[in-house]
């Protein structure tokens, strides 16, 4: 328990970490400043800022002093988050690339093709590594509800669950309305559907966010041995692996529309808001931005991953 | 793949919390406030509260630095240094010591340099 009043500026901490230093804390603010209110601002930013630390330390996400397993653990979540970034960039590609078949001359198509179908392949392959990475947890997972755990998780799986099935919902709404349009009512003629695809697609990236963020919940706290833990870190390697060659084939399929289809570029979705180009789409751009993000998470939970696996379950001094 | 853990005795460098923790604490045992203090005042440095604890905590994890048995107030618990945390600190001592003789007499300085301050 630590000292009320300045309880507030440690709930950065994760609370394993304020049974332990809490009370110490609070009695050297205490020590320096008469009351919280003079705590100043620089310091209030340098709690929080240690605090998230602390918190990204527990979870094994940074710092290398931790065991191997969880640095292994951390690793892999955030390859997983990195993932989670590249389902929505891929999203935002295919419908940015929707239909760009038929507005690409015949001489570059087979550059685009492959790059297209290889983006696509790598979608597919990514998606059957985390449904794999999740089969690999499930037993685990089983046990630690079995032995009163579900109350830790049980907040955002509901959250995950409830907004999966709103976004759903949304879609199935989205998908029926659609069949009552015409083509141009829905590339554009009608700007309230136009909005409502968008909202759509707000409530699937927040879905999806809750989901990662509930994966991440249960990850953190469901008893794995030394071995499942180098599983999953085998498996968040192909996943970046995955990730390198979905980037590489999106720049290969821009980079050819670019040579030989400016024309279809140029009437990409967001292209005209807020800039104008033929070649380099807004929505393109922040596909390609996002994906960048997730594979240097990616990047980061590799190099934790390859730094631990090898090594027994004991932390290094 | 480089290894990253640092190895026990690593404190990086001379101005960074641990080693002005563990410099502090080979005088003797002292609280949170009381090593604030004395850091300020042998290097002139301030560690705000949340480096000093994360140091704190990172040196005990280490086994470097020890709780002692806390006392009639147990929110001011005295940190103290290990053996190991001596021989790291004696470590980064000859480090530092090294690399003040190889500067000293490059600048062709001569007899004692002397602590903070002299180069100011």
């Amino acid at each position: 328990m630590t000292v009320e009043g300045y309880e507030h500026l440690m709930r950065w901490y994760p609370s394993h970490w304020r049974e332990r230093y809490g009370d110490e804390l609070a009695a050297l603010l205490e020590d320096t400043y008469a009351t919280t209110s003079e705590v100043p601002l620089r310091q209030r930013l340098g709690l929080a800022w240690s605090g998230l630390g602390e918190r990204a330390r527990s979870a094994g996400l940074v710092g290398w002093s931790q065991s191997p397993d969880l640095r292994l653990r951390g690793g892999s979540l955030l390859v997983l988050c990195g993932w989670a970034f590249y389902v929505v960039a891929g999203a935002i590609f295919a419908k940015s690339a929707d239909h760009w078949s038929s507005g690409t001359p015949s001489e570059g198509h087979w550059v685009a093709a492959g790059g297209f179908n290889v983006v696509g392949a790598t979608a597919g392959a990514g998606t059957l590594l985390v449904l794999l990475a999740a089969l690999v947890v499930l037993p685990g997972f089983v046990r630690f509800v079995r032995s009163g755990g579900w109350r830790e998780v049980s907040r955002p799986i509901l959250v995950a669950l409830g907004s999966f099935a709103a976004s759903a919902l949304l879609f199935v709404i989205l998908v029926a309305w659609a069949h009552s349009l015409s083509g141009l009512d829905r590339n554009g003629g009608l700007p309230i559907y136009g909005w409502f695809f968008v909202l759509v697609s707000l409530a699937f990236f927040a879905a999806l966010g809750c989901g990662t963020a509930a994966a991440i919940a249960v990850a953190r706290r469901v008893e794995l041995s030394h071995r499942t833990l180098q599983a999953l870190g085998l498996m968040a390697i192909a996943l970046v692996g995955v990730m390198a060659l979905t980037i590489v084939s999106l720049v290969a399929w821009w980079a050819s529309e670019a040579v030989h289809a400016p024309g279809f570029l140029a009437q990409v979705i967001g292209n005209g808001m807020p800039f104008q180009s033929s070649v380099v789409p807004p929505t393109l751009l922040a596909s390609g931005v996002l994906m960048v993000f997730g594979l240097a998470l990616g990047v980061a939970g590799l190099v934790r991953i390859v730094g631990s696996l090898g090594r027994g379950g004991r932390a290094v001094a | 793949m480089p290894r990253r853990t640092a190895p026990k005795g690593d404190l990086g460098r001379s101005n960074e919390p641990p080693v002005l923790i563990l410099t502090s604490l080979a005088a003797g045992p002292k609280h949170g406030y009381a090593l604030t203090k004395d850091i300020e005042a042998f290097a002139g440095v301030s560690l705000g509260p949340g480096t000093l604890y994360g140091a704190i905590a990172r040196l005990e994890e280490r086994g470097l630095i020890a709780p002692e048995p806390v006392g009639s107030d147990a929110r001011r618990r005295p940190y103290r240094i290990t053996g190991d945390g001596r021989v790291a600190l004696e470590s980064a001592v000859r480090e530092m010591r090294t690399l003040a003789d190889v500067g000293a007499s490059r600048l062709g300085m001569t007899g004692r340099v002397s602590g903070r301050g002299a180069l100011a």
